[in-house]
């Protein structure tokens, strides 16, 4: 059979198993198992992709029914019962709503990354922080599927179209910092104990109501607004606001502050993240 | 000839026990009464030595739990050693699974263009070599349909067509797979062997003597996660079965 073309794998160079790999090549070989397997990541978001709808009768529609059918029952309740005066407020709890089904799903779906896959790790090796990467990715282009049932909204409401939509960008990719990050720290913990997961089960329901989802920071009333200084220290608070942003227009006023420290959080965890993994998958995976 | 596999003191340990409130009691117990608690571990592999040439077809045998597929999924990544290291050269393709990431959603094609990709091939690389998987395959207009509407043979078909598709330059294979009907068995075998013939560089468990006899260069014979011989494989089969003195030091010193 004729090679026409080097496959990423087949470099003729020296692969060297060690016990434990070293921290501070921890970082370097994410990276580099994320180039070379390109190919696989790239096949397993298909995958993901497809399955997520495909034995359903109504398909690709879920993606965006299924938050538009949630926001409609926190319209119901803040609307019709608290009386929230807010006139964006439908459009808000939307995009809440889809940023945080984003951040659970693909957090959620980081820790079991390693159990969900049992069958696979034990017959092949490639580099398992690929399990946890497609997770988050294919998490990431249903969401951003899903960001089209906004465009309605935008023209009722005829919001502003222009270039804070980059706003949307940067609250998605600093959720899916975020989830990957904490997702890689817990991943081969919960494969030793499984309590990780029900935890974060719980905690991504009670993060939620926690964090501005379904209500927004301008909705705190001035009384309260010592709170603020706890609120922020939740990192999701920045790029769901960032996400509000991108699609109203209106003008990002958190302070800076807060903003750098939702992003160095979420560089930090993926670092974090990235060196716990990497030391110490190929122990868990022995609890298999 | 290089070495392409590069076994040096390897011990591979699998815990019995999660750590818990259990460790830390024993750990307490440790510290304060200063006794040696034994481990809660299970070696499987210990101080295993192997250099393996280029071009080398080396046959593993053993009783069950004997430590031989872990060795394979030791060399392969899948478990890293507890101890020692291990080195190699090349691309490895362990021949174990055969139906890796299947989805019975997917149809037959996508099934096959995933599973090419966890086995390391680009897409244009799949492009190129699907025709001749679904040749091999025999699935012919059922590529396209949904592998749960497939028979276990045709799934295990599939598998194997895609599993053997590329010659890879380490070859890892855990028993001889037999997948399919009677004449698609007699088809695999062949491939197998072809394989053999081809790959740079072979490690094969398996319990049919007779085959290893024939294509192996040597023999490990592995007791308890030990190498208990290596070397002429007619020699070691002899060893297993009680028929013969292990000749393991006279091999190493003709080395």
């Amino acid at each position: 059979m004729s090679v026409t073309e080097k496959t990423p794998r087949s470099e003729n160079e020296l692969r060297i198993i060690h016990p434990s790999p070293s921290i501070l090549a921890s970082p370097i070989s994410f990276y580099r198992n994320i180039v070379h397997n390109k190919s696989m990541i790239g096949n397993f978001i298909r995958r993901d992709v497809r399955l997520r709808y495909r034995n359903s009768l109504l398909g690709y529609i879920w993606t965006v029914l299924h938050p538009l059918l949630l926001a409609a029952v926190y319209y119901f309740v803040f609307t019709i019962i608290a009386d929230t005066e807010e006139e964006l407020y439908p459009i808000w709890v939307l995009i809440g709503v889809i940023t945080w089904q984003f951040f659970a799903r693909s957090l959620n779906g980081s820790i079991t990354s390693i159990t969900r896959n049992v069958s696979m790790i034990k017959l092949i090796y490639f580099p398992r922080e690929i399990f946890a990467l497609t997770t988050v990715g294919s998490n990431a282009i249903i969401t951003g599927f899903s960001l089209l049932v906004l465009i309605p909204f935008i023209i009722y409401y005829e919001l502003p179209i222009g270039l804070h939509y980059f706003w949307l960008l940067a609250g998605l990719s600093i959720s899916a910092v975020i989830a990957l990050g904490i997702g890689l720290l817990l991943a081969p913990l919960n494969a030793v104990h499984g309590d990780i997961a029900h935890l974060f089960q719980f905690i991504t329901k009670a993060g939620f109501f926690l964090s501005p989802v379904m209500w927004t920071l301008r909705m705190i009333p001035a009384s309260k607004s010592e709170m603020l200084d706890y609120i922020f220290l939740n990192p999701m608070v920045v790029p769901l606001e960032m996400m509000r942003c991108g699609v109203d227009g209106s003008v990002f006023q958190i302070e800076l502050a807060w903003v750098a420290y939702s992003i160095g959080f979420a560089l930090a965890s993926l670092l974090l993240g990235v060196i716990v993994f990497i030391q110490t998958e190929s122990k868990a995976v022995k609890y298999l | 000839m290089t070495t392409i596999i590069d076994i040096d003191n390897m011990s591979v340990t699998f815990p019995l026990s999660r750590p818990g409130w259990n460790s830390i009691k024993r750990k307490i117990t440790t510290i304060t009464t200063g006794k040696e608690l034994k481990p809660l571990q299970r070696t499987v592999l210990s101080g295993i030595s192997l250099e393996i040439k280029q071009g080398e077809v080396l046959g593993i045998i053993g009783r069950n739990g004997s430590g031989k597929s872990t060795l394979l999924r030791a060399i392969s990544g899948i478990y890293r050693p507890s101890d020692g290291i291990v080195k190699s050269r090349g691309q490895i393709f362990l021949l174990a699974g055969i139906r890796i990431g299947f989805t019975g959603n997917l149809t037959g094609r996508e099934n096959a263009y995933l599973y090419g990709s966890i086995l390391g091939h680009s897409r244009a690389r799949l492009d190129e070599l699907m025709p001749s998987i679904i040749e091999f395959s025999e699935l012919e207009e059922f590529i396209d349909m949904p592998l749960r509407t497939y028979s276990s043979g045709m799934t295990a078909r599939l598998g194997f067509s895609v599993a053997t598709a590329v010659q890879p330059e380490i070859l890892l294979i855990d028993e001889v797979l037999s997948v399919g009907d009677q004449e698609f068995k007699e088809r695999s075998k062949e491939r197998i062997l072809e394989l053999v013939a081809d790959a740079g560089t072979v490690v094969i468990v398996s319990h049919s003597f007779g085959l290893l006899k024939n294509i192996c260069d040597r023999i490990v014979l592995l007791e308890d996660g030990c190498i208990k011989d290596v070397g002429e494989p007619a020699h070691v089969i002899e060893v297993y079965h009680g028929r013969a003195e292990s000749s393991l030091l006279s091999v190493e010193d003709s080395e």
